[in-house]
């Protein structure tokens, strides 16, 4: 080999001798020295990814995000206690009170329209300060030149007339018109009064912020999911929290930096009239919820039930058929023509890429075989609504893609059970079938099992072949059946991952921690399946 | 089912008549046929999905090919893939394909054997007990999670590193790099059984003739178990080129188009692996995602690439496994 034919022509006369033989020597074990050193940090360079990959996700999964809402709690509360109508846009406030008399738009002062004819600006607070507002009042009525700060906020909860808030104004009833603001000032001037929290409200008074709020299109709509006066106040009030309160997310810190520099998060947050707080993208309502097109009340409850009953069709599809294929390979075909053909044809499917699986479940379980994947041979649905894209599909694909894995796994397992077993079966006049039934799997079944399981925790983190074969991309409603629209955990990871809002990133990396745990627990389970078999063993 | 030796032997022994012997041979056991049938079905379904895959992807291409405003001849040789003005070259993907795969492989190859080197070579069994299920962890991580991987820590590293102006957010490199790492337990677990399976023998001779442990492992061990480390890395080469979800998230939206061949390689611009670019798979993922309506243009087309990209696969593995079985070592 080579390193000897180099020492035969180190020297000139063959071995080298004397100080050119120990400087020879030391050469080699030098470069030995530093190919080892290459070769330990190549080494340390696996353990160094997972490490940097756990803590990518970590560090997105936690740390301070800037939140400001739409309208805040207390605002909500606020404007459904009295009488206060509430203007997105300062067009609408202007609409609302054009031509009477007896008209209040409170809003803040970067807010302030061109002051339409009849009307007059009342700076409100100390105009220098934060919490600054400008009333928009009637020319005509001279004494409201006299509003303040006090009596303002006298008039928000409860005053309805002028004569409530001044005994000697007039007992006109007041309408006050507020426009919620950019900045969140507003919110922090309604927090000053001492209002009910959100929580508190039951649930007709949330289905009635719920109507004053959203458009009666939009009521109608969620109607249609599910009656509006049949659903929970739980169920409501995080409609109110998503569609009334909007909480927009201005931005989010990771781990570290929040960590780092938590008193410039701070700044920034006071800076734009928002509240920093530290959050966990990943809580106990973040499994629960379901999926929702604002970030911050998303859930992943959809995904985690499709995830379940897509696997719970590709254990039963798969693992009787990996099973009893490996059988029938290792104990009822060895050495003839089906067999060969079989092990040859399982090895190259296990090479397939799954994205080809997904192109043949789309083929068949999806179209060809519409009518059953979809259930409405059995009735389930109409014919003309029929759609493969069902839970069904998913699971027949994910099947045949971890067939082959389940097969290779299996006859392995079935391969290190001793041939002398076999023999003494045999021997005192077993039939196939009950050599492998009563001798060979008992002693076999936790290996396969084993294999079985490693093959499914493939199946659980698959993702390109389901979205081939068509999860839906957006659907709050729990899969009840089989023939459900689905989607499933990898597939909400990939699609808040391809969002540019930084918040999705931050709940893709805390479904990324549910999937993450979910494989662990399946791996767990059988690598003590195994080890326990081995011990049992022995 | 003819009766075993052992079997004749015994019974022979317990003095059965040769007629009893034939009839229990010869009785039916319906049973037993049942289930040697229902074994026998399981096996020739993975038969049956072999050919429903060949059937598929080459009945949908067929069609595609079918069709007038498709040339096969365009198809091999041009360097626009873009279906709204019916442009169907297939080299921007292959490019990007193969451009990721190249990465992941330079990635891949030389830790994936020194680790290899360092676990069969090196480590004692403390080190091989932390290493082993590390590799193990690595392998069983989903490839979306890399894909979330390489778009949030690897592309914004590279940013820094080169430039903001130089990478783009998606890019092929990182989507590359990430592919190496999730090929990485790939070519490490298989070139490890390879540099075990070597005998002792020789390591022990190489040490005797005075080799340090450096120049046994790498001239000796490595050179006779190489048939099963390029094995190795054929079967990680054909996992990268298959390798959907890391792309899909990384690599960019878009197939990278150039006019032709001498604008794609003049001044090498189509080896510009920081600029984002589409993949086989990846276009697979984005077109089949969206809403596409069955029996359009686009759909078939997705089939064509499918086909291309399983005679790809199929062909990477099949001359693995040739390589491995002709040129083994063989020590008896």
């Amino acid at each position: 080999m080579g390193v000897f034919a180099d020492k035969a022509t180190a020297g000139a006369a063959g071995w080298p001798e004397g100080a050119e033989e120990a400087s020879h020597t030391r050469r080699r074990r030098s470069r030995g020295w530093a190919w080892r050193v290459a070769i330990r940090c190549s080494t340390v360079f696996g353990l160094l990814v997972l490490t940097t990959l756990l803590y990518n996700v970590v560090n997105s999964t936690w740390g301070y995000v800037v939140v400001r809402d739409q309208l805040s709690d207390q605002l909500i509360v606020l404007l459904e206690r009295s009488h206060i109508t509430h203007a997105e846009r300062r067009v609408d406030a202007l609409k609302e009170v054009a031509g009477n008399p007896n008209a209040v738009v409170v809003l803040t002062p970067n807010l302030v329209p061109a002051v339409p004819d009849g009307y007059r600006t009342v700076p409100i607070g100390d105009q220098h300060a934060k919490l600054a507002l400008i009333a928009l009042v009637s020319e005509d009525n001279e004494f409201l030149l006299e509003l303040d700060e006090t009596l303002l906020l006298k008039l928000l909860p409860e005053g309805s007339r002028w004569s409530d808030l001044v005994s000697s104004w007039p007992a006109e009833s007041v309408s006050l018109v507020l426009v919620v603001d950019e900045d969140g000032i507003l919110s922090r001037w309604a927090a000053r009064q001492d209002l009910p929290t959100l929580d508190s409200l039951g649930a007709a008074e949330l289905l009635s912020v719920l109507e004053t709020h959203l458009s009666a299109g939009l009521i109608r709509r969620y109607g249609r999911d599910e009656p509006m006066a049949e659903r929970s106040r739980a169920n409501l009030l995080s409609l109110v929290e998503e569609r009334v309160k909007e909480p927009e997310v201005l931005a989010t810190f990771n781990l570290r930096e929040s960590l780092v520099q938590p008193a410039e998060i701070k700044a920034f947050a006071d800076v734009e009239g928002a509240v920093a707080s530290f959050h966990s993208w990943l809580t106990p309502g973040f499994l629960v919820r379901p999926q929702s097109a604002n970030a911050a009340i998303s859930g992943i409850r959809t995904a985690l039930l499709g995830s379940l009953w897509v696997i719970a069709i590709t254990i039963c599809f798969s693992v009787p058929l990996g099973i009893g294929a490996a059988i029938y390979l290792e104990e009822f075909s060895t050495r003839n023509w089906f067999g060969r053909i079989v092990e040859t044809n399982i090895n190259n499917l296990a090479g397939v890429p799954s994205i080809i699986y997904g192109m043949l479940g789309l083929v068949i379980f999806v179209r060809a075989l519409t009518q059953i994947t979809s259930g409405s041979l059995f009735g389930t649905v109409s014919a003309d609504e029929a759609s493969g894209r069902t839970i069904l599909s998913a699971g027949l694909t994910l099947g045949l893609l971890i067939l082959p894995v389940i097969i290779i796994n299996g006859q392995e397992a079935i391969r290190a059970v001793p041939d002398s077993l076999r023999e003494a079966a045999y021997g005192v006049g077993c039939t196939r079938w009950q050599c492998v039934r009563w001798h060979v799997l008992p002693m076999a079944v936790p290996a396969i099992l084993t294999g079985a399981i490693l093959a499914v925790s493939r199946a659980l983190g698959e993702t390109a072949p389901l979205v081939v074969i068509g999860a839906a991309t957006f659907i709050s409603v729990d899969p009840t059946s089989p023939f459900a629209k689905f989607t499933v955990l990898p597939i909400q990871i990939y699609q808040w991952t391809a969002r540019p809002q930084a918040e999705f990133r931050n709940i893709a990396a805390a479904a990324i921690l549910v999937l993450l745990a979910l494989l662990l627990v399946t791996n767990a389970t059988a690598v003590l399946l195994r080890n326990r078999a081995e011990s049992q063993r022995m | 089912m003819s009766v075993k030796p052992g079997a004749e032997l015994l019974t022979g022994g317990l003095g059965m008549e040769v007629g009893v012997r034939k009839e229990l041979a010869r009785r039916r056991r319906p049973f037993e046929q049942f289930m040697h049938g229902a074994l026998w079905l399981c096996g020739a379904i993975s038969i049956l999905t072999t050919i429903g895959i060949v059937y598929m992807l080459g009945q949908e291409a067929l069609l595609f090919f079918r069709r007038p405003e498709v040339r096969l001849t365009e198809f091999l040789t041009s360097w626009t893939w873009q279906p709204q003005t019916l442009q169907f070259g297939i080299w921007p993907l292959v490019n990007a394909t193969m451009g990721a795969s190249l990465i992941a492989m330079a990635l891949a190859l030389p830790l994936g054997l020194l680790i290899a080197i360092y676990l069969s070579e090196y480590a004692d069994a403390r080190a091989r007990r932390i290493l082993k299920p590390v590799l193990e962890v690595l392998a069983g991580i989903p490839t979306v999670v890399y894909g979330y991987f390489a778009l949030t820590f690897v592309t914004p590293i590279l940013r820094n590193l080169f430039g903001i102006e130089v990478v783009e957010i998606f890019n092929i490199a990182s989507a590359g790099l990430v592919i190496g790492v999730l090929v990485l337990p790939t070519v490490t677990s298989m070139s490890e059984d390879a540099l075990r399976a070597v005998p002792v023998a020789l390591r022990e001779a190489a040490v005797g003739l005075g080799a340090t442990r450096l120049e046994t492992s790498v001239r000796v061990v490595v050179p006779a178990a190489l048939s099963g480390i390029s094995a190795a890395f054929i079967v990680a080469m054909s996992r990268a080129v298959g390798e959907t979800m890391i792309v899909a998230v990384a690599a960019g939206a878009g197939p990278r188009n150039f006019a032709g061949w001498g604008e794609a390689l003049g001044g090498l611009k189509a080896l510009n692996l920081f600029q984002s670019a589409e993949t086989m798979t990846g276009h697979i993922v984005r077109i089949s995602g969206g809403d596409i309506s069955y029996d359009s243009l686009d759909y078939d087309s997705l089939f064509a690439i499918g086909l291309l990209l399983f005679l790809m696969t199929l062909g990477l593995n099949i001359f693995s496994r040739a390589i491995a079985r002709r040129f083994r070592e063989r020590y008896d």
